[in-house]
């Protein structure tokens, strides 16, 4: 019981800093669309924008999902890579969606080639009527390492968060 | 020590054996792999998940609505400002996102694209979009939307939850009929699993199985080996496996003893054949049985080979060999040799037929001895018989003395038949041939002997019963003397044996298939019989000299003998029957040619030492043959027959008064010592009155002194014709009525006896003769040089006598008659004889006696 309760306490905590921390985004970058908020260990909130990410090394991973019909080459920035800019090499990180879902995954599951943050459909970016913007997407043709209910219920649609779970 | 090619044969058999077990365990695996592989497609199935988390997604959308149903209610609330409408649209993307991927499963994922065309999720649809087209709208529009998108949401609430129910319940169908598969795919699995895991046992329990069985035949196998190892190393034989390439497989200890080589030395030799073997011993078994070695001969021959092998000394030894030949398990042949060291065996097989030998030759000396014993004791039997033949002629005797003198003349004749018995047995036993082949008329033949024994039958009140068939009636080409001694033996014995019985002689011709005829004489007597112990010897000379049979009347025991052996070189058979006190019946059979009769030829056919002689033919004559001893009777009546007499025979005195009483004869020869009636008692009363009164009557004696002759002369006998007769000295007094007065001269030196010369020729081999020769020229030579040197005397008669010895036993009688009177004259009245005449006589002697001697070819040699 004790633990639920340290539990919801975490959370009720954990709202309440995204507000104050929203409360803090420096309009220059609220301008420019925020595709992406980070949180690193430390605590400290790292947003990202379409440009930010354009930025950053482009890992296209060319596959078929189960959401889609057809081969899509899917593109963006490797996740590891984002991670890194906000200084998560190790541990675990909670990715959220549009939607308020969560799930949680082991940094060092990830390699510098997937998962990738795809934030374009065939070179075109995506809207979150298509699970857009961003996309956390893995080569699921690739193998069969690819197509487990974990990685599917790693690839999340519309990520709007980021954050390093405390250890 | 296994052999490795029988592990390697058991294995096979095992494997082959086995094979029904390795394929049922190969397709067992072969299934189990192919389960094992639609078990891993399965798991991957199962470890792939197909869909996202697609209950969670169908759930999620109808919140989604609901959220977006919340959102569009907080907008009517109030006047909608630019967060409100970007949430608003967000919350529309949300959950327009979500129908779009639901959209794609059911058309992509197995389990929903059968709800493609379900009407409700096809209202979702079409209720979104026309949501989306509402929504899709420039803001100042949008406020306007509102009571719309409120009314879609509502009537989009229906369905949506519809699909989801319907959506969650295939999904969940699914999920069971996976797990479903799942399990019975594990069943699967697992049956065949302990399928095989069975199979696996009962195969291992069958190698296991096989294994202890294998391992059993081991121990067998090994425990024959170990046996057979145990055998050979035993065994008194040796024994030698080679292959036929020489390879020498096994020797046996004892092998090794008898060659001598060790084993290492026989497998390292190259040529085995050779070292045990070899070429150049010369016997012709060793040679035999190297060629069929080296020849490759699968031998099957039985039995033992007798052959000297050589030893590792070089030494040869004799074996006996016993060879069988195999394969092996290569198929090469394999010969097993056996070899039996025999010198011990031949050194005394040979010591054996040494000793046989020498006991042969001491028996054939032996018999050689009693041959020429008994010849040489012939002579001075003659002279006993003569001298007591004097005695009682010569002296008055008391009726004692008389009765001495008998039993004295008795016992010499006995001895002398005894002797000529003796003589007779080794001249059938050695290889003398019997007499030529003559022609003769069986049933005369057999009628006259029968008559001839009649006499003697008489005397013991016994008739003599003929059995003569018609097919007897025949003229056969056969031995006649020995037919007829071996008759007479047997007529002879019947008649002596039985007293006031009846002598059945029945006589048969059997053709034979291979020509001839077989002649078989039976004769049956009522006498004694003899016991049927004794049955089996009575043919055995000598056997029965001891026994009864013989000894009841007077007789050697040969005569039984002889007849067996004569019968016997006829080609014949004897044989007796009988029973003690019942009778007896004798048989022998002779085979014989059947010839044609003579068709001029009044007489039997003549006899063979007669056809020797050609000798011209006198008047025919009635004689009286007057003889005791029925052998001399036989010859002296055979060589008148063949003279072509007409012969009447007596065998005592009062018989030849009787009959010469009632018959006229010409000629009577009479012996004169007879029981009885002497010779000169019967010739005076046959003088005395009677048809023959004027017969010519000729003594017949052993001893021919002048002073007999006058005393005959007195008695009524014209003449003296001295034993052994002979057919020349037969011929004069046939050819005369008067022949000259029996004197000196009359013997010549030529003169010989057949008989004796014929005995001698058979009896001693062509050596012996030779140095018999020899004597007799010694003595003759030394006689006349004494007579040359003017000897005289007692030492003169001594040569005299030695000469005439010799040229008696020699059978030179004619010289030994002149010899005779030459001794008696010295004795006598000291006269020395004329060197003149004896140096004629010893001339012509001389060249007489190596042609009477020597046999044919060897005569000329030393003349």
């Amino acid at each position: 019981m004790r633990a639920i309760w340290g539990a919801a306490v975490a959370r009720v905590l954990g709202a309440l800093c995204v507000l104050i921390a929203l409360g803090a985004v420096p309009a220059q970058a609220v301008d420019a669309e925020i595709l992406l908020r980070l949180r690193g260990p430390d605590g400290k909130e790292v947003v990202q924008t379409r440009e930010m990410l354009d930025a950053l090394p482009e890992v296209r991973i060319r596959t078929s999902t189960i959401w889609t019909e057809g081969e899509i080459e899917f593109s963006g920035p490797a996740l590891l890579t984002v991670l890194k800019e906000v200084g998560i090499t190790s541990g675990r990180v909670r990715l959220a969606a549009l939607n308020d879902y969560v799930i949680e995954l082991n940094v060092a599951d990830m390699t510098d080639d997937y998962p990738i943050l795809a934030i374009r459909r065939d070179g075109k970016s995506f809207g979150v009527r298509d699970n857009g913007p961003i996309w956390v997407i893995y080569p699921y043709d690739a193998g069969a390492m690819f197509a487990t209910e974990r990685i599917y219920a790693s690839s999340v649609w519309q990520l709007v968060r980021i954050e390093a779970v405390a250890p | 020590m296994i052999d490795p090619d029988w592990v390697e044969r058991q294995l096979q058999r095992i494997v082959t054996r086995g094979w029904p077990v390795l394929v049922i365990a190969v397709i067992g695996l072969g299934v189990l792999g192919i389960v094992g592989y639609h078990f891993t497609a399965r798991l991957e199935d199962i470890r792939i998940a197909q869909s996202d988390n697609t209950t969670w997604l169908i759930a999620q959308s109808e919140v989604e609505a609901l959220k977006l149903a919340e959102k569009v209610i907080v907008a009517r609330q109030g006047p909608m400002g630019a967060a409100q409408v970007a949430d608003l649209r967000q919350a529309f993307d949300l959950f327009y996102s979500r129908i779009n991927v639901i959209n794609t499963h059911v058309n992509q994922s197995p389990i929903l694209t059968p709800m493609a065309g379900d009407p409700a999720w096809r209202a979702v649809v079409q209720r979104t979009e026309r949501l989306r087209a509402l929504i899709d709208v420039p803001n100042r529009d949008l406020t306007a939307d509102l009571p719309d998108i409120r009314a879609e949401l509502v009537l989009l609430r229906g369905p949506l939850r519809e699909f989801a129910l319907e959506a969650l319940s295939r999904l969940v169908d699914a999920a069971t009929a996976r797990r479903e598969t799942l399990a019975r795919l594990w069943l699967r699995s697992a049956t065949l699993a302990v399928t095989l895991i069975v199979m696996l046992l009962v195969l291992s329990w069958g190698m296991l199985h096989l294994a202890r069985r294998l391992r059993q035949r081991h121990h067998e196998v090994e425990r024959a080996q170990s046996n057979l190892e145990q055998t050979l190393a035993s065994s008194l034989d040796g024994v030698i496996v080679v292959r036929q390439d020489g390879t020498v497989l096994r020797v046996n200890p004892a092998a090794e003893a008898i060659l001598g080589y060790t084993l290492e030395e026989l497998q390292q030799s190259r040529d085995l054949l050779s070292l045990l073997l070899p070429e150049g011993t010369g016997d012709p078994a060793t040679h035999a049985l190297r060629s069929m070695i080296l020849s490759g001969a699968d031998s099957r021959k039985e039995g033992r080979i007798y052959l000297s092998a050589q030893r590792r000394d070089g030494s040869s030894i004799p074996v006996e060999l016993a060879l069988a030949s195999d394969r092996d398990a290569d198929g090469r042949l394999i010969y097993f040799a056996f070899l039996r060291d025999i010198s011990d065996r031949v050194s005394y097989e040979a010591t054996l037929r040494e000793a046989r030998d020498s006991a042969l030759q001491a028996a054939e000396a032996k018999a050689r001895f009693l041959a020429v014993m008994s010849h040489e004791m012939r002579t001075p039997l003659n002279g006993l018989i003569a001298a007591l033949d004097l005695l009682r002629e010569t002296t008055r005797l008391s009726a004692r003395q008389a009765r001495f003198l008998a039993v004295a003349e008795a016992s010499a004749a006995l001895a002398l038949d005894q002797i000529n018995d003796v003589l007779e047995l080794t001249r059938l036993e050695g290889d003398a041939a019997l007499e030529d082949l003559s022609d003769f008329n069986l049933c005369a033949t057999v009628r006259e002997m029968a008559e001839q024994v009649s006499p003697l039958a008489a005397r013991q009140k016994n008739k003599i019963s003929l059995d003569l068939p018609p097919e007897a009636n025949c003229w056969l080409q056969g031995h006649r003397r020995s037919f007829l001694r071996v008759l007479l033996n047997l007529l002879g014995n019947a008649a002596k044996f039985t007293t006031g019985g009846t002598i059945t002689l029945s006589v048969h011709v059997l053709d034979q298939p291979d020509g001839l005829s077989l002649v078989r004489v039976e004769i049956s007597d009522t006498g004694i019989g003899i016991a049927s112990e004794k049955l089996s010897t009575i043919f055995e000379p000598f056997e029965t000299l001891d026994n009864g049979y013989d000894r009841v009347a007077e007789g050697t025991g040969l005569g039984l003998g002889i007849a067996r052996r004569t019968v016997e070189r006829m080609g014949g058979a004897i044989g007796v029957d009988s029973r003690l006190g019942e009778g007896s019946t004798f048989w022998f059979t002779a085979p014989m040619a059947r010839v044609a009769p003579p068709g001029a030829k009044p007489d039997d056919a003549p006899d063979t030492e007669a056809a020797a002689a050609p000798t011209p033919q006198p008047p025919v004559q009635e004689i009286l043959i007057v003889e005791d001893n029925p052998t001399n009777r036989i010859v002296l009546r055979e060589m008148l027959r063949h003279l072509g007499q007409t012969v009447v025979e007596a065998s005592n005195g009062s018989e030849a008064v009787e009959l010469a009483r009632h018959r006229r004869f010409d000629l009577i020869f009479m012996d004169v010592s007879m029981p009885e009636i002497d010779g000169v008692t019967a010739s005076r009363q046959i003088r005395a009155g009677g048809q023959s009164a004027q017969a010519w009557i000729v003594a017949l004696t052993a001893h021919g002194l002048p002073e007999d002759l006058e005393r005959f002369r007195r008695g009524g006998l014209t003449e003296i014709l001295q034993k052994p007769v002979t057919i020349a000295q037969l011929v004069p007094y046939l050819t005369a009525q008067t022949p000259e007065p029996a004197g000196d001269d009359r013997a010549m030196p030529a003169d010989f006896d057949v008989v004796v010369v014929g005995e001698l020729r058979a009896l001693l081999p062509a050596a012996q003769m030779r140095q018999l020769l020899d004597g007799i020229l010694a003595e003759g030579d030394g006689f006349i040089a004494a007579l040359e040197a003017g000897e005289s005397g007692p030492a003169l008669a001594d040569r005299a006598h030695r000469l005439r010895g010799a040229a008696s036993i020699a059978g030179a009688a004619g010289l030994a008659a002149l010899l005779e009177k030459v001794e008696s004259e010295l004795q006598e009245k000291g006269v020395v004889p004329s060197l003149v005449e004896w140096r004629e006589i010893w001339g012509k002697a001389r060249e007489v006696l190596p042609l009477r001697l020597l046999p044919e070819g060897e005569n000329t040699t030393k003349a």
